[in-house]
């Protein structure tokens, strides 16, 4: 577990009344959060440099503009 | 502060390493979506609303294109010439307010359009800040 999402859940329970049940919860909600973010983030990684060759033409993607 | 992305970030892995550990704010302006989004399709067949959804799960904001933006754009670029080769351009760097950075690998059309310097971050110069260990 990454230790941002290791503090923010001992915060969450030392300073609310959350149960650890809630804890619990709210830790596998923010994994999974994180999780999607991550896959989300390689995808985008994975499409950069498919299409790497473009990044410093603009003329691309005027579409024949200029 | 916030960081504007310019579309041709969107093609360099380290830079969207960068912005991935970089705490701050991550705003897509929409004609850089509109851009990346149009060329995406035609060359992958990824639809708008793959792209769209990607980035917002990645936590990026694709930020609306409105008067306030129009109006940054409008008082800084009188030369015609100008507005007729860098006219997107402009209107990304519409979206750069006072604390924002912007990040392009063509950093030089940015400052063709008149966005003051201090905002521009070129990704190709390998200037990417570190990100706040905060």
């Amino acid at each position: 577990m990454p230790r941002s999402l290791a503090t923010r859940l001992d915060r969450l329970a030392r300073k609310t009344k959350r149960t650890e049940s809630e804890v619990l919860r709210r830790g596998i909600e923010l994994l999974e959060e994180e999780a999607e973010r991550e896959a989300a983030h390689e995808r985008m990684v994975a499409w950069a440099e498919r299409d790497a060759h473009l990044k410093t033409s603009r003329s691309w993607r005027l579409g024949g503009f200029k | 502060m916030r960081i504007i992305v310019d579309t041709s970030v969107l093609f360099d892995r380290a830079a969207l390493d960068a912005l991935m550990d970089d705490p701050r704010p991550k705003v897509l302006p929409a004609v850089a979506f509109a851009e990346r989004a149009r060329q995406i399709f035609r060359d992958h067949g990824v639809l708008p609303e793959e792209l769209r959804s990607t980035l917002v799960k990645s936590g990026w904001l694709i930020e609306p294109f409105g008067p306030a933006e129009a109006g940054r754009i409008a008082g800084q670029l009188r030369q015609d010439r100008v507005w007729s080769k860098h006219s997107r351009d402009a209107l990304i760097a519409g979206h750069v307010q006072d604390l924002d950075e912007l990040w392009t690998a063509n950093a030089k059309d940015f400052a063709a359009v008149g966005l003051d310097l201090r905002h521009i971050v070129d990704v190709r110069a390998r200037k990417v800040p570190a990100p706040d260990p905060r």
